[in-house]
């Protein structure tokens, strides 16, 4: 069944000649075995040969003689010059692009020299890629957790919502979501550590099974792979995890064992209400 | 299929060589024409998204990246002169006709094929109308105008995967469209 949804979903590459070698040797086999999946490629074939023998634009020799001198005119009208060449003066054009980076760098280091200073309010955490400055209030594992909570809620929603025959995936934005799950993914270990720490296990548990799902966010290849994103869907459901997020927003902070890293008037480890 | 201009014609055109632009207006002209019409389904705003493009290229072309693909950077203005023609058209809805006027397959064809050939153009029109403007333009750029995939991923700034998906869709369309021709 899964082999004739992805013989379909590639027939218009076959039949303009864009599938070569193993794959098409695999799709031609699968079109002699497959009678259902013979009849789709056959139809798609028609269909494709009656659009090339609908009517076209012909709006005759007297309009295409004429269109260099209507074109000019109206150029002529609008005043139209070339956009300088970039640079041109200055640098050769080769040279524009690592120019613009050296100085970007230049001053991102004088940014971070002089302006980022750590503030009084501004804790070390050390991360496995070296240590990370990270403000007090975020220090609270509490806000770390349901800011954890609510940025997996957003990723999840989307691909939980996404329906990837109907709509156009340019708007699922897979490029930003793959970078937030990434990012999710190096922070969970973190957490999940802290959550242990200060014995909530249920977050704890919440946080290692989105990790889960975010890693294979983080690794989806084409938001157009129906296969790897009905997998997360189904991964997501299974668990109640948009369910169990919820929950955990609702519950607020948790009463037991306060969090060893924040101090003891601060909420504990649990999630404050949004 | 990208037109052969011949040796160092890009740089011709890069140096604002006015005989070099009326060779790629001459080349182009009918391509940039129809791929407008198709979007725009008349003459006369064919014609403006066409020259606007070519416009568009003349004003631009000293930024065009040595060694890359002239043709699909020619499509890709092409293509965005004609979706933010629709875009702007949308907000005046009354100066669209919506019909496909005078304009013909040629005068030495039958009746009955221009009768079919009329009756195609509607059913393919209305599968196209119900597809996104990316899938519209992958499909047209394939199947009306032979760019490969990799430079229809150009024209659309998408990956390949995405193109391969634009075309899935937009043949279905049309698949059903003209099942009982």
């Amino acid at each position: 069944m899964s082999s004739c949804r992805a013989f379909r979903k590639r027939i218009p590459e076959a039949i303009f000649g864009e599938m070569a070698g193993r794959r098409r040797g695999r799709f031609e086999r699968h079109r002699t075995e497959c009678s259902l999946c013979a009849a789709e490629y056959a139809e798609a074939l028609r269909a494709l040969s009656l659009a090339g023998r609908r009517s076209r634009p012909d709006p005759g020799q007297a309009f295409w003689d004429g269109y260099w001198d209507r074109l000019e005119a109206r150029m002529r009208a609008e005043d139209v010059s070339a956009e300088p060449a970039r640079l041109k003066a200055g640098l050769p054009r080769w040279l524009a692009a690592p120019a613009a980076a050296a100085a970007l760098l230049v001053v991102g280091i004088l940014v971070g020299r002089y302006a980022l200073k750590p503030g009084p309010g501004t804790v070390v955490r050390p991360g496995g890629d070296g240590a990370t400055l990270i403000p007090a209030a975020e220090a609270d594992l509490g806000t770390r957790t349901s800011r954890y909570l609510d940025r997996s809620k957003r990723i999840l929603l989307a691909i939980v919502n996404y329906q990837p025959g109907t709509q156009d995936s340019y708007g699922l934005g897979l490029p930003g979501k793959r970078a937030a799950s990434r990012d999710l993914v190096a922070e969970a270990a973190v957490l999940k550590d802290d959550l242990g720490r200060a014995k909530d296990r249920r977050l704890e548990r919440l946080v290692g099974d989105l990790e889960k799902i975010l890693l294979q966010i983080a690794n989806l290849e084409s938001e157009d792979d129906l296969d790897a994103v009905n997998i997360i869907k189904a991964g997501a459901e299974s668990r109640d995890l948009l369910f169990e997020i919820n929950l955990a927003e609702l519950r607020g902070p948790k009463s037991a064992g306060p969090s060893p890293k924040t101090p003891a008037s601060a909420p504990r480890g649990g999630v404050p209400s949004v | 299929m990208s037109i052969d201009l011949g040796p160092g014609f890009e740089d011709r055109l890069a140096a604002g060589e006015a005989e070099a632009f009326r060779k790629l207006v001459e080349a182009y002209k009918r391509r940039f024409y129809g791929l407008a019409y198709e979007f725009t389904r008349n003459g006369p705003d064919a014609e403006d998204v066409s020259q606007a493009a070519f416009i568009k290229v003349f004003r631009s072309i000293r930024t065009f990246r040595k060694g890359a693909n002239l043709n699909s950077w020619l499509y890709r203005i092409v293509v965005n002169a004609a979706i933010d023609h629709l875009r702007k058209r949308s907000f005046f809805p009354a100066s669209f006709s919506g019909a496909v006027d005078v304009e013909r397959t040629g005068p030495s064809e039958d009746p009955a094929r221009r009768a079919e050939a009329a009756l195609l153009r509607e059913k393919i029109d209305r599968a196209l109308e119900a597809v996104s403007e990316r899938e519209k333009a992958a499909f047209l750029l394939r199947h009306d105008h032979g760019l490969d995939l990799k430079e229809i991923a150009e024209v659309l700034g998408v990956s390949l995967g995405a193109v391969k998906s634009y075309l899935f869709r937009s043949v279905r369309k049309i698949q059903k469209e003209v099942e009982y021709v």
